[in-house]
């Protein structure tokens, strides 16, 4: 007979499954006698050990782009505290085996965290509970991974978050007796796109291995022998969501283009190499953006010429003989970096940031230019300058190229000395020069966020102007006119790599604008695609001649 | 001594990678740094460790005290400052 049983918090998604138990695998045996040096050794080689795995699952999940690694380096930061470390070392010197010594302080460190009037902080406290596993898995040493069927729905009391990352790829989903909506097994398991469900209580410990459940991680349930009648609306529900994405998918491997042939290239931005691979799974026919400054964040000194040739590098291996757009660091005074101070400014937006930091800096921009020549002996890579305002600043970083390409050669090292050089077009400077801008730039990219912010001068993030910050404002959409007018008349391409050419409705008007490349998260692309192969040039025209606010059915 | 009260403003308060570079900051000077979270008044004052962050749960909006002692303590309140008024570079 089928029960219903709820959680309070889920990740996204339907999964129908055998329930398969999952148990922690940590069998401590204290040695009997053990002398207090040498439990005090064990507990310290547990820590380095777990503080590890924890660093390393940490980098993994930073190379697959995800921001919860810092989840993990904050865990290894606790396993290595020193409240934990002090209860210990006190516990253990009192004479108190090490497994029950560190069970104990765990659990004072827990009870101090529960007792806070704050939901958010008493689920921090399973955060200690999570480290407190970690050290006793590290006691017990190397464990073979236990097996999990495939399509199994995993039912756990609880996972701490680097067990959830270490659950095979093939599970279907999973249910927790404990965790709350905010845990981070749900975040983790949100990001690896798993369906799950948490804090159902101890109810679903009990139920028979082996049993079908259906998993609603949006509706935060589990349907234990789900009737006949469940079973059919679930899995109808399953078919529509896979008949989108089939639907969608199944124009991953056309080029983007409008009912009636038109071409329009849809391209992918990305902040890490290790998004590529991603952006390609989405169809992604090239790369209109790539941010470098992943390179440069987080840390002490900046990095050296090798470490950034072997990132764009990794991109070409996805991307082969495509187009692959990278843009030179673009920060400002609004996060500077520890080696980049910039002094307090009245107004970051107006102030040092993108090219001129670089020409502040032009040590640096040499580094990076080196880097991206040496990429491009190996592939399409363009090079795109952001924030640039006038033509004496493009000339300068042709200069700093050609530079660039002279030292490599005569070192004898392995270059492309004129790799198209391009610039974004966010400032209205440039739209209003975009004719001599496009006499010396090899192709535009509009970044639409700050081409509305500097257009129509609102801050983007200010609190009470959201209604005056639109990127479908009329003025912003004749910038981008403009600006593509000029490429046209200088035959150079003309591209977006703002948010807004990952909008459907705003992709067929910008289609319609005559822009040849739209550039968006990975994500996007087959929904934009879909709706470009349904939209006729004359439609999409009309569309972009609404945005310009040249006939009576505005944008409003 | 030196004392310094802040706002923290970031989205998710003392938690995760601003705790991660707290206590890294603290570390990387000598001076011994204790933090109060004025906005839990049951809270005690405590040495920083990613444990007591963690303890005394500094959400956004809360205010701080931050107490250092030692050789560079003007210096530690200076980063420490910085790191809080900053965002933590996010």
């Amino acid at each position: 007979m089928s029960m219903v049983l709820r959680g309070t918090g889920g990740a996204s998604g339907l999964a129908l499954g055998p329930a398969h138990h999952w148990k922690r695998a940590v069998t401590v045996a204290d040695p009997p006698d053990e002398s207090v040096e040498a439990a005090l050794a064990r507990f310290h080689a547990a820590q380095h050990a777990a503080a590890h795995r924890l660093r390393s699952l940490a980098e993994r999940q930073r190379a697959a782009g995800l921001r919860e690694a810092d989840l993990f380096d904050a865990q290894a930061m606790l396993v290595e505290d020193e409240t934990l470390t002090e209860g210990v070392t006190t516990l253990v010197l009192e004479g108190q085996p090490l497994t029950s010594a560190i069970q104990a302080v765990v659990a004072q460190m827990q009870a101090a965290i529960a007792n806070l009037d704050d939901d958010y902080l008493r689920e921090r406290a399973a955060d200690i509970a999570a480290v407190g596993v970690e050290l006793l898995r590290a006691l017990t040493g190397e464990q073979t991974p236990l097996f999990i069927p495939p399509g199994a729905i995993v039912i756990a009391d609880d996972l701490t978050p680097a067990e959830t990352v270490d659950l095979p790829l093939h599970v279907a989903g999973f249910a927790t007796a404990g965790g709350g909506p905010t845990s981070h097994t749900v975040i983790l398991a949100r990001s690896r796109g798993v369906p799950a469900v948490v804090g159902i209580g101890d109810a679903i410990l009990r139920i028979p291995a082996g049993v079908n459940v259906l998993l609603d991680g949006d509706a935060a349930t589990v349907m234990i022998d789900p009737d006949e009648d469940a079973l059919q609306a679930a899995q109808d529900r399953m078919a529509a969501l896979q008949a989108i994405r089939r639907r969608q998918m199944a124009l991953r491997d056309q080029p983007g283009r409008l009912r009636d042939g038109r071409h329009i290239a849809l391209w992918a931005n990305i902040g890490r190499p290790a998004e590529a691979r991603l952006a390609r799974e989405y169809g992604a026919e090239g790369i209109g953006l790539f941010r470098t400054e992943f390179l440069f964040l987080d840390r002490e000194t900046p990095p050296d010429e090798e470490e950034q040739y072997v990132a764009y590098r990794a991109v070409i291996t996805e991307f082969p003989d495509r187009p692959i757009v990278i843009r030179t660091l673009d920060v400002g005074g609004d996060k500077p970096l520890p080696y980049l101070p910039i002094a307090a400014e009245a107004n970051p937006f107006l102030g040092i940031r993108g090219i001129r930091l670089s020409m502040q800096r032009p040590d640096l921009f040499q580094v990076q230019v080196r880097a991206l020549l040496r990429a491009a002996f190996h592939g399409d890579i363009w090079i795109m300058l952001p924030m640039i305002a006038t033509p004496s600043e493009l000339a300068w970083a042709r200069a700093q190229m050609l530079d660039a390409a002279a030292a490599l050669a005569a070192a004898g090292i392995d270059h492309r000395p004129d790799p198209p050089l391009g610039i974004m077009i966010e400032t209205p400077a440039a739209v209003v020069m975009a004719d001599q801008l496009a006499r010396e730039a090899a192709f535009f990219s509009i970044g639409s966020n700050d081409l509305a912010q500097y257009t129509l001068a609102v801050d983007r993030g200010h609190p009470t102007l959201t209604t005056h910050y639109r990127t479908d404002d009329p003025a912003v959409w004749r910038m981008i006119d403009l600006a593509a007018r000029a490429a046209r008349q200088a035959s150079i391409p003309i591209g977006i790599c703002g948010e807004l050419g990952g909008e459907p409705e705003a992709a067929v008007a910008l289609a319609g604008l005559g822009l040849d490349e739209l550039s968006m998260a990975p994500a996007r692309i087959p929904v934009v695609k879909e709706h470009l192969a349904q939209t006729s040039w004359a439609e999409a025209q009309a569309a972009a001649a609404r945005m310009l606010g040249e006939s009576q059915r505005s944008s409003q | 001594m030196t004392e310094v009260i802040l706002t923290v403003t970031n989205p998710v308060g003392l938690h995760a990678r601003p705790a991660k570079l707290f206590v890294e900051t603290v570390r990387a000077y000598k001076s011994t740094v204790t933090i109060q979270n004025l906005s839990r008044p049951q809270t005690k004052e405590l040495p920083v460790t990613a444990f007591n962050l963690l303890q005394i749960g500094v959400r956004q909006g809360h205010q701080i005290r931050l107490r250092a002692s030692g050789e560079d303590e003007a210096e530690v309140i200076a980063a420490l400052t910085k790191l809080v008024e900053e965002n933590f570079g996010e």
